[in-house]
């Protein structure tokens, strides 16, 4: 070899090394959270009381860790080692591979401090504060720019489909993340959504499902089509259906969203709108599945005998799976059943653990042996990951499909003379507890089978071979963008619009939403005044505290338009009750009751009684206790700049208001906390955030001015 | 509701900036030949030893 | 006789895995050169490819040494060429064959099409000759066949336009619908109205770009005066637009037709862009069609250097030298003093003619001596074998009764329809009154019925070719259908048509010496009886010390080797007329004879099971051969057929199957290409002759005779199909009407339930198809 080897001469895999090593530190940490999260759930003596690691906290932390810190860094290793294999080109540029690398790692590190600390904008899988989201985008841009170099430089005419998913993953992802995370920052690390109630609902579910769409699937199916026919030796099923499934979900998927909201206060014909477009989504997912399974016509065999294959084959089959159940739980009468259960869970895990997990686990078992030019370490220990880890997922889901219809069927559950057969809503809880215990267990075992993989690889990776071997950048059919500029300037012009229009077309949005959207809101929030009353300051403050402690992740703020909900919790909630409300509470699991219309139904001292110990008022409950609100203190000299901000998003809240709130607080907390005292609760409690939850608690339901007309 | 003045422009422009790249696509002989790039992607390079790479 | 010298051990050739014998490693000198070249070449990484997946049988290739490639002279000019590779079988052919920029510099891309075994190669400058290049493919152990004028880039543009068309309007059907459903879903009249305007912003690329081709068609057709299908389908799109604009500008959103407008356009243009794929793929599947063998003769235009070049390049005076079996490609006329020409395409007369110098030698005579020279009079396009052949090819571009019928049919229905809806607007001219004539317009939509009858027979073409059928014109299906005679030529369609060594009786000397000379003589000649010889001889290893050849036509053939002369000739004590007249041979070493060889033509197995079958269905068989009638009478008797005619010159074939009326002709030989013509249904059988081929309607590309039981079942059931369809698609458009008139059905319902329609006669039509064909 002659001494200087040009480095565009063989692809890039150090950068791939780092993206997969990141996938198996990052997963095992999102892995021990979940478990963590999983008792806490089953029983309430595991949250040991400190704020940091209460239920609240970590669940956010869970699901962050899991999507981009798991799943996210996942597909960056095999997108940078399969794109170029595909587009027969070295990445463009190493720096900003690394760039994209180390600024990634920063984002999900600054998450692990920033959630545990109660700074989240508590939108789901969008809990990270504004600075983070900033750097979200920075380095998206990096991985975008250095990502659409590379294809201008590529070798290979055809442009094949893995790619063209990775391509829709970019654009998509970028302007999902920057149309929902649109807020104006309060402090360093607190910010209000420019969005308020319904609209903030569904712009969060149209960001929420495409998140899922264009992070944990698109990615993983352009991995699917390039892994699996690797895997197997065998070119894909059918390439043609490849491109129809593809080019059909680009059209018209990005209406997805209002799936998440059936039956709430959401316009009926958006519900059926999202309900019809869901039944939609089933065709293109499945001709992926097809396609996937089918690739190994004539090779079964192989999933006897190659782990990569079992893994890989099991996540596409769960991957058909999930999207069966997808569509089929946003058909409105199923979803009555199942929205706010624990059934949604178990659809999230069939996904998270069994698509994205496996394919995940299969890739890494394919790759780690490839870059560290050596077998796998042992190939026995692979194949009882797999069966341990397939258990696992079984138990998981299992184990949510029954609490999920436990709790549907029993909080709908009436006797003949029309009253609820279960009216205190901790008799479903307590029912739930031994299934609790049934998913953890099957979550350590996925978790055990994940810890046999890191041994199984850190044994590849040791007895990896020592001199320099590396794959040599194969000859396409195309002449690269670099070399054409020296043969004829016109081609050279010819990629730069391609470049320059997308970096317009994502300026234009940016510009646009940040002028359009006040403008949109402002008027029907005045005219709104007249029928709800903004919350007051202290109502506010404890809005935030209620906020930080992730209450919303337990308890939801939506009272839906079925029978029973309305005799459990009082009439259907309207659009106009959250129209305030940056950002939305209105929650998406019910592990407690709905709070919708909590206000003065019990009073402030059960309140207090409740959060320092709520296994005094009700016995079962598995609600951690909140003892730390009582000694906490309310910074009151923020006040003031939450309500401006509030008055600029819409909220009216007078001049006159905005001056005296801090008075209008602390006198508001001195009644609350001298009633509290008379009732035997220890006094001083006037400057706790204790007293700031309650009034906000208090106001839930009773912010109405005249009688709500109930649809 | 009118938060749909914003949503659905953003959902359509990403399906007409969908359109734009599949007339691109099209135009640009994407899919002339639908069966060979399934093969294609199998055949590899066989891996070549570097004694130094000084590709710093 | 065949015990062939027993393989050492059972080794597999390195380079293609087939069983070498003798011993070494490979199976043939073929396959080491091309072993030992990739080696030094450093592409050994083809053998690990194609370990990891071959994807086709590899079949056992036989190298002739080949290393002049010709090329007409407009595409030595041409920037890129397109080369029709055989022996594609792994990943390592794709490798090798895309990796030639890397190891032949001039060679700027190449990038192969698996489907079409078409590799396309473009070069940095026009001085680098393509001959090179495909030297080099050659010797890679491919064969390479230069594809003629690359009509591929017409056609691909269009396809592109198509694509890009519908790719335009899945989109705007896509999200019309979605906003339609929103409107459906009973949205306030605030939202309802915003996503009428929407939609129809939607609507308009769909509606204009989209829908071109059929605006084209219809205006096309009034150009000349009569309706055509697509009229009424622009009817509606034109009278459901301004309905739509004219209710969404007084807001009631609840009469907008976009949607169905929409996914009409959408459906249509798919479903034939479907449609044209599947025929364009039978075109492609039958390699014989689209790859006009191209002859190239020896030419001397100063006398000196020899030129190779096409048929079409020859010009006036240019000395041609002919060899063996080439047919003449211009009317010439004969410069050495006496050579024997085959003129049974022309007069169907097969006996050899012997033309003097100065003769004239029409174009399409078939030279039979060694190098005959003659000089050109015409060009070739205009000599009278071409026109014979561009004649016979134009007849078979008609399309069939059937589809014209069916067409007839669709314009007097769709004529009805406008009357129909036209009178509804008429009598009832509200919202609802329009809405039955669009729902009427759009339903009773003609597509179907126009469209089921050649998808029956494309069905037909596609099922048959996948049997190895090649329906060359689609008009003899219905022909097919209708038959009650068949005639069969014997030699090469009753009988298997080479000779089978029956008994090698040797007199004096070694018989492994004698086979293996024999066999090295008998390589050399392309006649009939040579070429089975050979055949029979294949595992004798033929020596290469041949120092002298000749043939002598109508008796032998004559070489000397290792010092003395040997003939294989007829042998001349048997009697002229016994059974074995001209299947005896003898082989003479310097006059003696040392071995005689006793050839049969043995009847094909298949032949008396389909002979009986036919005969049980009710076919009346004949058998009309050149033979002599020894031979006839004793097939005849073995296949119990009664009438047959023995010792027939071609034009007295041709006069006996005129006098019948549905008749097919089913043969081999060249003198069989004039009876095709006269014959209802000409088919010939696998490995005719290319000429024969080309003049029939039918070729079976698979050996067999029992291809003719598949093929009459396939028209019959065809026929059935035709009729089924036509029935359904009259039915369905009646009830349809019916439907829509009364008002029962929405314009969406019928939008939905046309293609519903098309496609539910579509998969009857597939299903009727392949059953029973398993």
């Amino acid at each position: 070899m002659n001494s200087t080897v040009n480095k565009y001469d063989f692809y890039d895999d150090e950068i791939v090394k780092k993206f997969v090593i990141a996938t198996v530190c990052w997963g095992l940490i999102a892995f021990l959270v979940g478990l963590v999260v999983a008792l806490q759930l089953a029983d309430w003596r595991f949250n040991f009381g400190l704020p940091w690691i209460t239920f609240g906290r970590l669940r956010p932390l869970h699901t962050n860790a899991a999507i981009f810190a798991f799943a996210g860094n996942a597909i960056f290793a095999g997108i940078y080692h399969s794109s170029q294999r595909l587009l027969k080109a070295r990445l463009s540029s190493d720096l900003l591979s690394n760039l994209h690398f180390w600024g990634w790692q920063l984002i999900i590190v600054s998450a692990a401090l920033t959630l545990p600390f109660g700074y989240t904008t508590s939108k789901e899988y969008a809990e990270l504060e504004w600075p983070i989201d900033i750097a979200i985008t920075i380095v998206w841009v990096i991985f975008a720019v250095n990502f659409f170099l590379t294809i201008k430089n590529r070798k290979e005419q055809h442009i094949y489909v893995a790619i063209w998913f990775y391509i829709a993953t970019i654009i998509t992802v970028a302007v999902l993340h920057i149309v929902n995370s649109i807020a104006i920052p309060v402090t360093f690390l607190k910010s209000y959504p420019v969005y308020a109630g319904v609209q903030d609902a569904l712009v969060q579910w149209w960001y929420g499902h495409n998140a899922v769409a264009f992070v944990l699937t698109t990615p993983f199916l352009g991995l699917m089509y390039y892994y699996i026919p690797k895997a197997v030796n065998r070119p894909v099923y059918s390439y043609r259906l490849s491109i129809i499934h593809f080019w059909s979900l680009v059209f018209i998927y990005i209406w997805a969203g209002p799936h998440h909201l059936l039956h709430t206060s959401l316009p009926n014909w958006a519900q059926s709108l999202g309900m019809v477009f869901s039944l939609m989504l089933w065709a293109p997912s499945w001709g992926g599945m097809i396609n996937g399974l089918l690739t190994l016509r004539g090779a079964w065999d192989k999933i006897r005998t190659d782990p990569v294959v079992k893994f890989l084959i099991a996540a596409v089959t769960f991957y058909g799976m999930a999207t069966f159940e997808g569509p089929l739980l946003s058909i409105k009468s199923v979803n009555s059943l199942a929205h706010y259960t624990d059934w949604i869970i178990g659809h999230v895990h069939a996904g998270a653990l069994g698509w994205n997990g496996f394919l995940t686990f299969g890739m890494l078992y394919y790759l780690v042996p490839k870059l560290w030019k050596t077998n796998l370490y042992s190939v026995k220990l692979a194949t009882t990951h797999f069966w341990i880890g397939l258990l696992g997922i079984i138990l998981y889901i299992m184990a949510m499909w029954a609490s999920g219809i436990t709790q549907g069927l029993m909080w709908q559950a009436m006797d003949d003379s029309g009253n609820l057969l279960y009216p205190d809503f901790v008799e479903t809880v307590i029912r739930l507890v031994p299934l609790y215990y049934v998913r953890f267990v099957g979550g350590l075992l996925f978790l055990l089978g994940f810890l046999i993989q890191i041994f199984n690889l850190t044994a590849t990776v040791l007895q990896a071979n020592k001199e320099k071997v590396k794959d040599p950048v194969a000859k396409g059919s195309r002449i690269p963008f670099k070399d054409v500029i020296s043969e004829s300037s016109h081609r050279s012009l010819e990629g730069l619009p391609a470049v320059f229009s997308t970096l317009v077309v994502i300026a234009v949005l940016v510009a646009s939403a940040f002028s359009l959207i006040p403008a949109l809101f402002t008027p029907t929030k005045m005219s709104a005044k007249s029928i709800i009353r903004p919350y007051s300051p202290l109502e506010l403050v404890g809005r935030d505290v209620y906020i930080r402690e992730g209450c919303y992740l337990c308890h939801s703020q939506q009272i839906r338009t079925m029978s029973s909900e309305v005799l459990r919790y009082g009439p259907a909630s309207t659009m106009e009750e959250s129209i305030f409300d940056h950002p939305f509470q209105w929650g998406s699991k019910r592990t407690g009751p709905d709070l919708a219309r909590i206000g003065k139904k019990y009073p402030d001292l059960w309140h207090y009684r409740h959060m320092m110990d709520p296994r005094e008022v009700t016995p079962k409950s598995l609600m951690p206790a909140y003892a730390w609100l009582a000694k906490d203190k309310i910074s009151f000299d923020l006040i003031p700049k939450k309500l401006r901000i509030m008055q600029q998003l819409g909220v009216p809240y007078s001049e006159y208001e905005i001056d005296n709130s801090i008075e209008t607080a602390q006198m508001q907390a001195a009644t609350i906390a001298k009633e509290l005292h008379e009732h035997g609760a220890p006094s001083g409690l006037e400057k706790t955030e204790m007293v700031a939850l309650i009034a906000y608690l208090q106001s839930l339901g009773q912010m109405s001015i005249k009688p709500l007309e109930v649809k | 509701m009118n938060i749909l003045f914003l949503l659905i422009p953003i959902a359509t422009g990403i399906g007409i900036a969908g359109v734009i790249a599949f007339i691109y696509a099209v135009r640009k002989g994407q899919f002339d030949d639908l069966s060979t790039p399934a093969y294609r992607i199998l055949v590899d390079e066989s891996e070549r030893k570097i004694d130094e790479l000084d590709s710093k | 006789m065949n015990n062939s010298a027993v393989a050492t051990q059972d080794v597999s050739c390195l380079h293609c895995g087939n069983p070498s014998l003798s011993g070494n490693s490979f199976c043939c000198s073929g396959c080491e050169s091309v072993y030992s070249f990739l080696h030094t070449e450093g592409l050994e990484h083809f053998y690990q490819l194609r370990e990891q997946f071959s994807f086709r049988s590899q079949r056992k290739r036989i190298h002739i040494a080949q290393n002049v490639f010709p090329l007409t002279n407009e595409l030595e000019k041409s920037h890129s060429l397109q080369l029709y590779i055989e022996g594609i079988h792994c990943l390592g052919c794709l490798w090798l064959l895309e990796k030639l920029p890397d190891f032949l510099p001039k060679i700027k891309t190449a990038s192969l099409d698996l489907d079409s075994n078409i590799l396309t190669i473009t070069r940095k400058t026009n001085e680098y000759k393509w001959n090179n290049v495909i030297q080099k493919i050659h010797a890679f152990g491919y064969d390479v066949k230069i594809i003629e004028n690359n009509l591929e880039e017409i056609k691909a543009s269009d396809t592109k336009k198509q694509l890009a068309r519908i790719g335009i309007a899945a989109f705007s059907a896509g999200n019309i619908m979605l906003l339609s459903i929103s409107i459906y879903g009973g949205a306030d009249p605030y939202w309802g109205i915003r996503f009428g305007w929407l939609s129809l912003i939607f609507s308009i690329p769909s509606l204009t770009y989209s829908a071109w081709p059929i605006y084209k068609n219809t205006l096309l057709s009034i150009k000349n005066k009569m309706i055509s299908v697509d009229s009424a389908i622009v009817l509606a799109l034109i009278a459901g637009t301004v309905i739509s604009i004219w209710s969404l500008i007084n807001n009631n959103e609840q009469h907008i037709y976009l949607d169905s407008l929409s996914m009409l356009v959408f459906f249509l243009l798919s479903s034939r862009f479907f449609l044209q794929r599947i025929r364009e793929k039978i075109g492609k599947e039958s390699p014989l069609l689209n790859l006009l063998k191209k002859e190239f003769y020896q030419v001397n235009r100063d006398g000196i250097t020899p030129l190779s070049i096409a048929a079409s390049d020859i010009a006036i005076n240019d000395k041609i030298t002919l060899a063996l079996n080439q047919v003449t490609p211009v009317d010439s006329k004969l410069i050495n003093d006496s050579a024997y020409f085959d003129f049974s395409l022309l007069t169907g007369e097969s006996s050899p003619v012997k033309l003097f110098a100065g003769e004239v030698v029409e174009s399409g005579a078939i030279c039979l001596s060694e190098d005959a020279y003659v000089q050109s009079l015409s060009k070739a396009k205009d000599s009278r074998f071409a026109k014979i052949l561009d004649q016979i090819r134009a007849k078979k571009m008609l399309r069939t009764k059937s589809i014209d019928f069916a067409d007839r049919v669709a314009k007097y229905f769709v004529f009805f329809v406008l009357l129909v809806s036209a009178s509804i607007i008429f009598i009832d001219p509200t919202e609802t009154g329009f809405q039955k004539a669009l729902a009427l317009v759009i339903v009773s939509c003609p597509c179907v019925l126009a469209f089921s009858i050649p998808l029956a027979t494309t069905k037909a073409l596609q099922l048959s070719a996948k049997k190895g059928i090649l329906l060359v014109n689609a008009e003899k299906l219905d022909a097919l259908s209708r038959i009650k005679q068949i005639f069969f030529d014997k030699t090469g369609t009753l009988t298997t048509g080479n000779f089978e060594m029956l008994k090698w009786t040797q007199l004096q000397g070694d018989i492994l010496q004698t086979q293996q000379i024999v066999k090295t003589i008998e390589q050399q000649s392309s006649h009939p009886i040579a070429r089975s010889i050979v055949k029979n001889l294949t595992n004798v290893a033929s020596l290469d010390n041949l120092s002298s050849y000749k043939e002598i036509p109508g008796i032998g053939v004559e070489g000397s080797i290792l010092g003395s002369t040997w003939r294989v000739q007829k042998n001349p004590h048997v009697a002229a007329i016994s059974h074995y007249r001209d299947l005896s041979l003898v082989v003479l070493q310097n006059g003696s004879t040392v071995a005689e060889i006793q050839l049969g033509d043995k009847v094909r197995e298949e032949a008396l099971p389909t002979v009986s079958k036919l005969r049980s269905i009710g076919y009346k068989l004949h058998i009309l051969s050149g033979d002599s009638f020894e031979r006839v009478r004793y097939v005849a008797n073995k296949l119990s057929i009664k009438n047959w005619h023995a010792e027939l010159l071609p034009e007295e074939k041709s006069k006996i199957i005129s006098t019948f009326q549905d008749s097919i002709m089913i043969g081999d030989g060249i003198n069989d290409a004039i009876a095709f013509q006269v014959a209802s249904v000409g088919i010939s059988m696998q490995g005719a002759l290319e000429e024969s081929a080309k003049n029939s309607d039918i070729i079976f590309t698979k050996p067999g005779l029992n291809n003719i039981l598949t093929t009459l079942q396939i028209a019959k059931r065809t026929k059935s199909i035709i009729l089924g369809n036509f029935t359904i698609s009259l039915l369905y458009n009646a009830i349809g009407s019916v439907l829509a008139i009364l008002g029962i059905i929405s314009p969406l319902w019928a939008a939905v339930l046309m293609p519903l329609s098309s496609l539910s006669v579509f998969l009857l039509t597939h299903i009727q198809m392949e059953r029973g064909f398993e």
